[in-house]
């Protein structure tokens, strides 16, 4: 028993070394024409460290950066999306919330370059764009 | 069989003294006398009788005892007390005087001197019950300074505890306080609140608590659906023998600053001492030799280790005996509580630990206004458990026990302060009562047997239902019997029938006959060999069925959920050895099997993008607990380990069952010095576990972050006279660990207590 005291001095349950947080900053261009107000309950740029492959996978929100609510009827918004869990993001983009039910949701803009993977340094930023066609929403699930 | 004529003979000795206190004035003969143990200390409580007749009493807090009213003549004095010889002195009664009697009493090992009562509802020896029972004194848990009785129960091998829930020999993972397949009892009644099924711990009387059992493997054979995996069974004291006796306890300390800098950053008091302080008074009183009772109080602040985590509790509780014939008596038990506090229930992250997190959900997803892992609210209980006793005759007596659970829940609103709506919290009661039969028909056969019946009435913002009943929800009946047959001076053989059934909502109802049978072969002096196979039951908890709110965490109700059922197999080796000039070890070895089906376990649900309680096909939970226990000659050392080895399986995955340590390790030692000082520590280790459920984590960072479990305590007491003070440290060593997902264990803190007794 003796040996187990001692085992319980290396204090166990240990903080993360640091706080493993970057930024995205980054700049929506909007072209065409904006959906009628009953169609657009929500906007927002969201980045997910994964593939999603339906709309349940919106529900891995631990595994998601989302922004406050985007502003509607721009031509262009800058964004900067802070405290965001560093490592690489594979789909990223505005989503629309087109309706009242909680899965209605779908992308309208996706961020393209480098096929859409960008990687938030420990501390540091990284810029991306997105061009957002309402009417000429990008396929969902990707393929 | 002796032991149940010992418990008839002592009850109806009881009886006849009470009888005989009320009519003594027409005798005019004194004893007096004072007991005390060899180091000339008093020992209060020592039972003082009169051989041959039912007259008696009980020494008090001096050790001084007095018997009045006798005849002239010679009689014999018998005293006894639990850890010491039994002595008997014969007395000459001089006509009109007052003999003086001074004893002293020489001490003996405690080790086969425990009397359980949860093994058959009734008393009986610990050493020779055929089933693996531990056992908590008051003693155990004064000189831990316990407040609330997890902390006492953590101490117990084989038991763990993951927020309000008790796990017997990984009976249950972490299920969001949502139903227990461990029956918590108050002196023998089930604690089942009208929501989650269980009484918050922190409800009960921990000052007023005579011993705590905990069964462990299935019970449901005797105790219904809620045993599946155990019981504890909290025994209050019993009513005063002496005219009054009065207590006080008051403790306080505070919660050392956790370890890390970077968690203490984190939280604007993370760098402070937390104070937490509580004061108890307690009254005990026999106002005739027919009525009884006591009373206690307590309230208890603490500010909590993290942000939000600050609670104020106060009940009170009350029981009372009246006898008011010698064959009938009746107990009461009422209790109240009232408790306002900061529901911690996870993390911001495991760098951040003490603020709590706060997640979106979806059609939410501003952080800003989304619930955080802190929801406050206020709770009342009242609970009210009635017993009436009827005593026929020598070998037969039954009794009727009433039950009633009333819970309001209000949430608090962050903003304001202020409590919410009722409509947006929780009403409900839960009422029932069980008549129980006890027949002796001979010196080795003893039969009990009863009816149950119990039902709920819950309206809850976080429930919802289908039932049709607008009164009494998922009602229980059940009917059970037990018998106990002494084949010979060796061999026990112990058979429980329990048939229940459950109407789960208007439409859908379930019934369930449970048989478990059980031997015990008392051959070699001091020894018991067990063998016990049986079925258990268990309907899921109105929580696990009806919790629909997405509030906190997203859960959705399962009207599908079908009652789980198991059947267990534990071979055990209990014994004692001869007291040597070292003193005496005890032990008890157990292996276990259960094996169950329509196991219920929660799982995220993709389809529902939440959480919901499901059946799984079947599930197996083995191991083997081995209990030690030594204690020196007049116990002046005595010291414990016990551990606990489980191999869980989700069959049809072939997986670990989630949040079950596969190693538990509990030690104490503690030692009693001349002079009232005692000092003592104890240790916990929970190895982390083979399988963390990881669907958490999709919500709340670093959630599936656990590591193992140490915790070391040292505590040290000195008595002098009427008063006792102790010391504690609890997580001496700083140790940090998870104490159930997303939320960090309880650090380093310091207790000083006070206590005062007349």
């Amino acid at each position: 028993m003796a040996c187990l005291f001692l085992a319980a001095c290396d204090s166990g349950l240990q903080p993360p070394e640091d706080d493993g947080t970057g930024t995205i900053q980054g700049t929506i261009v909007y072209t065409d024409s904006w959906p009628s107000e009953a169609e657009l309950e929500d906007l927002r740029f969201i980045a997910m460290r994964f593939v999603p492959q339906d709309t349940t996978d919106f529900f891995r929100l631990n595994e998601m950066a989302i922004s406050q609510g985007l502003p509607t009827g721009v031509d262009r918004h800058e964004f900067r999306l802070e405290n965001v869990q560093a490592g690489t993001y594979f789909y990223s983009g505005v989503a629309q919330k087109y309706g009242p039910e909680l899965l209605d949701w779908r992308p309208v803009g996706l961020v393209e370059s480098d096929g859409g993977v960008f990687t938030v340094p420990r501390g540091g930023t990284v810029t991306v764009s997105v061009v957002v066609d309402f009417d000429n929403p990008p396929l969902f699930p990707p393929r | 069989m002796m032991h149940a004529r010992c418990h008839i003979a002592r009850l109806l000795s009881s009886l006849m003294l009470v009888a005989v206190l009320g009519s003594s004035s027409a005798w005019s003969q004194q004893i007096e006398g004072r007991v005390t143990d060899e180091d000339g200390l008093p020992l209060p409580g020592v039972n003082v009788l009169v051989e041959g007749t039912n007259l008696g009493t009980a020494a008090d807090q001096d050790g001084r005892y007095l018997l009045d009213g006798l005849d002239a003549g010679t009689v014999v004095l018998r005293f006894s007390a639990i850890g010491f010889f039994t002595q008997t002195q014969t007395v000459r009664i001089v006509p009109g005087a007052t003999t003086i009697v001074d004893v002293v009493m020489a001490f003996k090992t405690l080790l086969s001197d425990e009397v359980v009562v949860t093994a058959s509802r009734r008393e009986q020896p610990a050493l020779s019950v055929p089933v693996s029972v531990s056992v908590l004194s008051a003693e155990d848990l004064s000189s831990r300074n316990t407040v609330v009785l997890d902390e006492a129960l953590r101490t117990v091998s084989g038991v763990n505890i993951l927020g309000n829930q008790i796990n017997v020999r990984g009976s249950s993972g972490f299920a969001y306080n949502t139903g227990s397949r461990v029956l918590l009892m108050l002196d023998g009644m089930p604690l089942l609140t009208p929501d989650s099924d269980g009484v918050p711990l922190e409800a009960l009387p921990a000052t007023e608590i005579k011993q705590i059992e905990v069964l462990k493997g299935p019970g449901s054979a005797l105790y219904g659906g809620g045993a599946l995996g155990g019981v504890v069974n909290v025994i209050t004291r019993d009513l005063p023998d002496v005219r009054q006796a009065t207590e006080i306890r008051s403790f306080a300390g505070v919660w050392d600053p956790v370890r890390h800098e970077v968690w203490r950053n984190g939280w604007v008091h993370g760098d402070e001492y937390r104070p937490f302080w509580g004061v108890s008074a307690s009254h005990a009183r026999r106002s005739s030799p027919s009525l009884a009772w006591w009373t206690s109080v307590t309230f208890r602040r603490d500010a909590g280790y993290t942000a939000l985590s600050g609670r104020d509790v106060l009940h009170a509780f009350g029981k009372a005996a009246w006898q008011p014939t010698s064959s009938l008596r009746v107990e009461t038990l009422l209790g109240i509580m009232a408790r306002q506090r900061d529901n911690f229930i996870f993390w911001e992250s495991a760098r951040n630990p003490l603020t709590p997190g706060r997640i979106s959900f979806g059609d939410t997803p501003d952080p800003a206004s989304s619930p955080n892992g802190a929801p406050d609210d206020f709770v009342r209980q009242i609970s009210f458990l009635p017993v009436i006793r009827h005593f026929v005759n020598a070998s037969f007596y039954h009794e009727l026990r009433l039950r009633g659970f009333g819970t309001l829940v209000q949430p608090i609103d962050d903003q304001t302060g202020q409590r919410k709506d009722i409509q947006e919290g929780t009403l409900g009661a839960r009422y029932g009562g069980e008549w129980q039969a006890n027949w002796i028909p001979s010196s080795s056969r003893r039969v009990t047997l009863g009816l149950s019946r119990d039902a709920l009435t819950t309206k809850s913002s976080f429930f919802v239902t289908n039932d049709g009943d607008r009164l009494g929800g998922q009602p229980e009946m059940a009917a059970f019997v037990h018998g106990e047959q002494q084949v010979n001076e060796e061999w026990q053989l112990v058979g429980g029938l329990r048939l229940d059934h459950y109407r789960i909502d208007a439409s859908d109802s379930e019934a369930r006959v449970s048989p478990k049978i059980s031997v015990a072969w008392t051959g070699w002096t001091n020894n018991t060999l067990r063998a016990a196979v049986g079925d258990g039951f268990r309907v899921p908890s109105f929580a696990e069925r009806f919790t629909d709110n997405r509030e906190f965490l997203p859960i959705i109700r399962n009207l599908e959920l079908r009652p789980e059922i198991s059947r267990s197999f534990e071979i055990g080796w209990r014994g004692v050895s001869r007291e040597a000039s070292w003193g005496a070890v005890s032990w008890d070895l157990s292996l276990f099997h259960n094996q169950y089906e329509r196991f219920i376990e929660p799982r995220l649900v993709p389809q529902e993008q939440a959480f919901q309680f499901v059946n799984l096909d079947e599930a197996t939970i083995r191991g083997s607990e081995v209990m030690l226990e030594w204690q020196a000659v007049r116990g002046t050392w005595k010291a414990s380990l016990g551990h606990t080895w489980l191999a869980t399986e989700e069959n049809d995955t072939g997986e670990p069952l989630p949040f079950r340590p596969e190693h538990q390790i509990v030690g104490s030692v503690e030692a009693t010095v001349a002079g009232g000082l005692r000092a003592g520590a104890d240790y916990r280790f929970l190895s982390e576990p083979d399988r963390i459920e990881t669907d958490f984590a999709r919500f709340v960072t670093d959630a599936d972050q656990m590591v193992d479990t140490r915790v070391l305590d040292v505590r040290a007491s000195y008595d002098h006279g009427s008063f006792r003070f102790g010391v504690l440290v609890q997580n001496v060593l700083e140790y940090h660990y998870v104490d159930r997902p997303a939320i960090l264990g309880e650090p380093r803190r310091f207790t000083i207590q006070l206590t005062w007794k007349q």
